[in-house]
This record gives structure tokens, sequence and C-alpha cells, in this order.
């Protein structure tokens, strides 16, 4: 008998190929905050878990300075269970501020001290009132995933380390909350792009997160900002929200990430008017910008026009909302592909969901479409297979999950969100203005290597 | 967990195995190796074996198999697990003769409850490292699976071909100093084979230790084999991957590569200007083909150097200048009041 034919196979709550870290993959959050260093309060392999995961077989990213090997952990075991994680914790906290030189620490309690009870507040509280530079935050991974994870970071750093403000406000300041770091494979060089224009427009900016961000100092810095930037569809709006409780700070929403000349052009005009500073540099930069992207554009055509060995109409795009949504914009506006199926991977809150649906009804004039929200490999897998993807072989946006399914389809797949296993990626951006042309490059690379 | 199993192994008709593996269970992550070995050994299993006099388990990780042409060789098949194995190759455990591995941290569990359950006896002897590991753990199998004169004229074509080979690698390695960070049973290996090449080894770095393994029998001390034959190691710690700990051990030995099976330590070689060689497929080391493989690997790495030396300049350590100038890895378990003194 063939195994499960008489079984009634339902759907549980649990998946197979897995789309995101758990809570404590937060400790990305803050490894990306130059001078920032975690410690871990959890169990033995959950960081190593996390590091492999986050920022190994997802683009080979690397831990940095105070990621991977080098973030201290206490390694919960038998005994912290049964008698509470409290005195390891103080001994782990005075280990690492002899052994660790950074400018914060950020102590994330995991699994286990959530579930026993650990009174971490307390235990971090000590060291506070003795002035050293160090916060905490619950991140248990029952809790939810490391997006989850990430907004409790960055609350507990406002509200610990950055604490209260009433001085001015800087026009022209913002700060940016968009990607989720080592998450989005390509955060580096996409916050980088992100800064780069934004500048370009005219403001100042604190990015925060990344090579581009002066680190903790920069955190300080922001309740001078006159606003806040909500880069993506929903990550960073309960942050923003919190800082306009907290500081007064008003927030710009902007769900989609630009990703082309066409996108880059109206979120810059977007967030200039919001901040209300004067319009001319950012004109003069676009207009460079777009004399650029169009040099490039321009030439591209004749390949996009007349290679006559088939390329992909059809696309799919698996992965988190952000990008999700961000590439869907750039093919049907900018390429003028088709889209067949978009699946969101993250668990993006309920009560965002909707929101998001209504942004891919409006993807241009003409072309609207639905999309799934599922997490499981197997459901992917069948939701993929079932597509109608027309005549030609599919391009399919994914991760390492979905090569075997697009090798099926005879497919290409172009790896960009996590785990992006098959890709090596440094400063690589698929955002902005020069994003977009790497993107460019990378699909159609793909889609003509396929018969070499 | 185990009703849950019992109740969907009846409704799926396949086996379902609860494995207990809590995080928090133990300080080593080897403790989860016993954990699916028993699981195995209890569910999967054949509980009425039928003795297949001619085949040996192999119990590796995702090594290639370089044992099925080496026991080949004394007319012996190979039974490959766990990883990839199928359900009727584990099924067959206790239908094998003998079992051997290439570490005994990995495997003692599994052979060590085959030999007192089914009567499949567990190789015990030195790891098939080196010449001296790789003929006595032959004439071990040879013994045990009445294959005597086989192994010994294989020995010997053994030695014949590889010594030359050998030479001209412990020319290219001479003055080389060499460092092994890795598991416990592997790392005692890997000294041999390195030592066999001529390489320098003043220090290793093993994750733990286990004094003796499941069966008990001093055989299989991996430890007293290396030093008895290879001579003593200098400067060998055990520290449970904690990089910062590597740190004064390198500064101590300062070696011109290191050897490694597991991430979080590489890293900071790379950044002290030191290069490493990750061994993602274990088996490369084995027998005698495994110290012509391994100088080959080590000359590859040494080439590295260039990009180490490179980023070392231009990286900042994530240590206090404390730590930086501190000679004892292991001052603050040594006297935890330091811990006391003022922070800031």
């Amino acid at each position: 008998m063939e195994n499960n034919q008489n079984i009634n196979l339902k759907q549980t709550n649990s998946i197979n190929q897995v789309r995101y870290g758990c809570a404590i993959g937060s400790i990305y959050s803050v490894s990306s905050i130059p001078g920032a260093m975690p410690i871990v309060n959890c169990g033995p392999g959950c960081a190593d878990k996390q590091y492999m995961a986050l920022a190994f077989y997802n683009g080979f990213q690397g831990g940095g300075y105070s990621g991977g090997a080098v973030s201290p952990s206490t390694n919960a075991g038998e005994n912290e269970v049964v008698f509470g994680g409290e005195d390891r914790l103080r001994e782990l906290i005075k280990s690492s501020l002899k052994i660790m030189d950074a400018d914060l620490f950020v102590v994330l309690t995991g699994c286990i001290g959530e579930i026993v009870g650990d009174d971490v507040g307390s235990v971090v509280g000590e060291f506070q009132k003795k002035g050293v530079p160090i916060v905490y935050a619950d991140t248990g991974g029952f809790k939810g995933n490391n997006f989850v994870g990430h907004e409790l970071v960055t609350k507990a750093i406002i509200d610990q380390y950055v604490g209260d403000y009433e001085g001015a406000k800087e026009k022209g300041l913002v700060n940016v909350w968009s990607l989720l770091p080592y998450q989005n494979t390509f955060w580096r060089g996409d916050l980088t792009e992100i800064k780069r224009v934004l500048e370009g427009a005219g403001l100042k900016v604190n990015i925060l997160f990344g090579p581009e961000s002066k680190g903790v100092n920069e955190w300080k810095n922001i309740p001078k900002a006159q606003f806040n930037l909500v880069l993506s569809p929903w990550l960073g709006l309960e942050t923003a929200k919190h800082l306009e409780n907290k500081y007064g700070q008003p927030f710009l929403h902007v769900p989609i990430i630009p990703i082309g000349a066409k996108e880059t052009t109206e979120f810059l005009h977007k967030v200039v008017d919001f901040a209300g500073i004067d319009k001319q540099k950012c004109e003069e930069f676009i207009k460079n910008e777009e004399k650029n992207y169009y040099y490039y554009l321009e030439h591209f055509s004749d390949f996009y026009a007349e290679y006559w060995w088939g390329l992909p109409a059809k696309y799919a795009v698996v992965g988190d909302s952000a990008y999700n949504l961000a590439l869907n914009k750039f093919l049907v506006n900018q390429l003028g592909l088709i889209p067949a199926n978009q699946i969101i991977t993250e668990n993006p809150p309920e009560q965002y969901r909707e929101a998001i649906a209504r942004e891919y009804k409006t993807l241009a004039e003409d072309v609207s479409t639905d999309v799934d929200f599922a997490e499981d490999g197997y459901i992917i897998g069948q939701l993929l297979k079932q597509t109608d993807f027309g005549h030609k072989p599919p391009i399919i946006f994914g991760t390492t999950w979905e090569r075997d399914t697009a090798k099926e389809l005879k497919g290409a797949i172009v790896e960009v969100g996590f785990p992006a296993s098959y890709e090596v990626v440094l400063s690589r951006s698929y955002i902005g203005y020069r994003g977009a042309l790497n993107l460019l490059e990378k699909i159609y690379t793909t889609a003509i290597s396929a018969s070499a | 967990m185990e009703s849950v199993a019992t109740e969907a192994e009846n409704e799926i008709g396949i086996p379902v195995i609860p494995l207990a593996c809590e995080g928090f269970r133990s300080k080593h992550w080897s403790t989860g190796f016993d954990a699916t070995q028993h699981g195995i050994l209890r569910k999967i299993v054949r509980k009425n074996p039928k003795k297949q006099e001619d085949l040996i388990n192999v119990i590796n990780l995702w090594g290639s198999d370089v044992f099925t042409p080496i026991l080949g060789e004394l007319g012996l098949r190979v039974n490959y697990i766990v990883d990839l194995a199928t359900v009727e190759d584990l099924a067959q455990l206790s239908e094998a003769t003998a079992t051997v591995g290439f570490c005994y941290t990995l495997s003692s569990y599994m052979a060590a409850a085959l030999e007192q359950e089914f009567g499949v006896t567990e190789i015990k002897a030195p790891q098939p490292y080196g010449f001296a590991g790789t003929d006595a753990w032959l004439r071990e199998i040879a013994r045990v699976t009445h294959k005597e004169e086989l192994a010994e004229a294989y020995i010997q074509k053994e030695h014949e071909r590889i010594e030359p080979k050998l030479k001209e690698l412990r020319e290219k390695l001479k003055g080389i100093k060499g460092y092994v960070a890795t598991g416990s049973a592997y790392a005692h290996g890997l000294i041999t084979v390195l030592r066999e090449l001529g390489v320098e080894v003043n220090g290793s770095l093993v994750f733990h230790h286990d004094p003796v393994y499941d069966s008990g029998d001093p055989k299989q001390d991996s430890l007293k084999f290396l030093i008895d034959n290879y001579d003593d190691v200098p400067s060998f710690s055990v520290s449970n991957r904690q990089q910062y700990q590597f740190y004064g051990l390198l500064k101590r030995t300062n070696p011109d590569f290191i050897l490694i099976r597991h991430n979080g330590l590489a890293p900071l070689a790379s950044r002290l200007g030191i290069p490493a060689a990750p061994l993602g497929d274990e088996h490369l080391a084995i027998g005698y083909d495994g110290m012509i493989n391994l100088g080959e690997a080590v000359l590859d790495v040494l080439a590295h150097k260039k990009f180490h030396q490179d980023l070392k300049k231009h990286v900042k350590l994530p240590y206090t200048e404390w730590w930086l100038n501190q000679e004892d890895p292991y001052i603050l378990a040594k006297q935890p009041e330091i811990l006391n003194e003022k922070t800031i």
C-alpha cells in the first residue's frame, strides 16, 4: 500500500522549509548596528542555529564584529531550567563587560528564560543603574519570528538606551525603518542605496543599521529627526507609532520599496513633499540619476527587444512581503512582465494583510493580481505547480527552497530572499536606481544561461 | 511524545520515532548523536537479524564513502549510515558482523549498543588515521572477520604505494606548524596524520574530552594512542568552540594554519592572519590516502595566507584591551573574583 493513501491529510500549524528565523534571530538586528553587541540568554545551540540560517546559508553574509561565534551566550542548561537562569546571566554580563568591547550590549532572552520566568529586567537593571550601556528584550522564540523579534529589539533600545528627549527637531533629518537585516539578504547594499538616494534628494538620514550607519551614536539622534519613514509593507509601523507617542514625530508610510527609476523618483517626491524641504536638490539629483539609468536601459533595450532565443514572460514571486511587493511593482511597470502567482511567506500580522493585498490589486492601471499567504514548503510547491505560467517556462523569484520546483517547471530561478544558499552577497543591491540595474543583469544573465 | 508517536505510527503505517533532544539537555551537541542513535536502535533496527558475515556498519556524518574500496580489499561490504541511508540500511544494522566509524565521539553509542543487544562486534582499535592507526584498525577488523592474510597483503601494498608520495609532501611541508581545532576523537586522529606529514603540531583545541567511550574499552583511548605513538601535544586545550578563548590559544602557539570541521573558530583565526582548512568531508584524512589528501589540503590553504594577512591589518578584534593582553584563556574560570572588580 502506498504511504499516506488513506490518510486524511490536513494543514496543521507545523511547516517545512522554513522561511524565517525565530524571535531570537534578532541577534542579527543587534549585530547589524555598528558598535552593538548581543548577549544571548538561551540554550546552547540557539544562537548558532540563527547564525547558520540567517547569516551563513543565506548569502553567506557573515557575522561581522559581534555576530556569529562572537556573541556571548549563557548556553542555558538543566541547571538554569530548574533553578532559573538569573545567576548565570549576571555572571555572563559581568564577563562580557570584561572581555568584549562594544558601545551597547543588548540582552536577548530566548525560550528557556521566558518559559521559566527569569526576571531579566531586574538583572540587567543592576547594570543599567551603574551606567553600563546595556538593554534587554524578551525575545522568546515562541513569541514569533525574527520580524517580531526585530521590533522588540528596536523598542528596547529606544526606551532603555535612547531614552527621553525634549529638545529641538532637525528639519530634513529622517529615521529610516525598512528591510529586516540579514533576513532580507541584500539589506546592506539596499540600505546603502536608500540612504544614497535620500541624501541625494536633500535629506539627512539615520539609516540605523548596516555599514552606512554611524552606529549606536546614530540611535541617540533618533529623537532629533523631523519624521520617521517606514519603508516597507508593515515592518516598522509599530516602531513608528511608538516614536510618534514618545517623541511626537510624525511618520510617512511607503509600503513599496522602490526598484527602478519610475518607482524611486516617485518615492523621492513623496518623501521630499512630506518633509517640506526645498525641492531643487531633489530635482537635480533625480535628473542625474534618471539620465544614468536610462542610458543603461536604452542600451539594454537592444537585448530586450531583439534577443530571439526566448525570454520569460510570466513570473512568480515567493518571499517576504517587502521584497515581494517591491519586485512585483518593478517587474510589472518597468519591465512589463506578467504576474502569475505571488506568495507571501513571512506570516505578516493579520491586521496588515488586507492593505498588503490591496497593493497587489493596484500594481498598474491595467494590472491587478491576487496574493497568497503561505509558509509551508509543500503548499508553496503545490501552489506553484498549479499555476498557469502559459506556454513559456516561467521565471521564479524565490529562495533556495524553490529550486527543485523551478527545475520541475523547467523555469529559471532568481534567489531574492531567505534562504538564498546559492548566492554569495556582499554589497550587491536590487533596490533604487543602481540596484535595479544589478537586478536586470541578474535576471537576464540567469534567463539566458539556462541552456549554456 | 511517546504516545503521540505511537498513535501516529499506527495511523500512518511507517515508523514514527520521538527523539528526546532538548537543547538544554547537555553542554555538547554530541548528546544529540546519542539521541538519534538511540531512536534508531529502538524502533528501526531489526529485532531478529539474519547475520551477514561480510557486512560492516560504517557510522559516518556525510563524508564520501572511502570505506567501500578499503574494506573491499578484505572482501567486505559496507553498510553506510546514518545520513541518506534508507530505512532498510538502518534496519540491517543488527545483521552486520562489525561496526566501525571515523570518530568515537560520534559512533560509540550506536556501536556499543549494537554489540550489547545484537552481538555486532564493535571494532575496538585505534581510529584509522596515519600508518600506525590504520594498520592497527585494519588488523583488528581482519581478526574479527578472519581476513588476516588479505589484510597483511593490503597493508604492505599500501605502505609501498603511499611512501613516495608522502615523502614529497613532507618536503613541501617542512617547517610548517599546524593546529587542530575539532571534536575530541577526531582531533586525536587528525594530529596523527599531520605528524605523519612532518607538520609540527604544538597545540590543539578539542571541544570536550571523553575519558572513555560507551564500550569502556581502553583500546579506544584515542588520546593515549596519539601520545604513545606520535608524542605529546604541548598546549592541548579543551574548550567548547569558545572563540574568545581560541584567541589566547592561537597567540600562544602561532600556527601557520588550522584544521577545523565546525564553524565558529576559523573567522577569528582569519582575523589573526591564519588560514583554515575546513574538513567538510570528514573522511578526507582517513587511511593511507588520507595522509596524502590532508597534505594536499594543507598546501592549498597555506596560499590563503595572503588573504588573511591582508585582512588582519584592517580589522579590529571585538575584545577589550584587558582580554587582548591576557595570557591565560581560562583565567575567569580560575579566578572568578575578577568579575567582581569594578566594571567601569
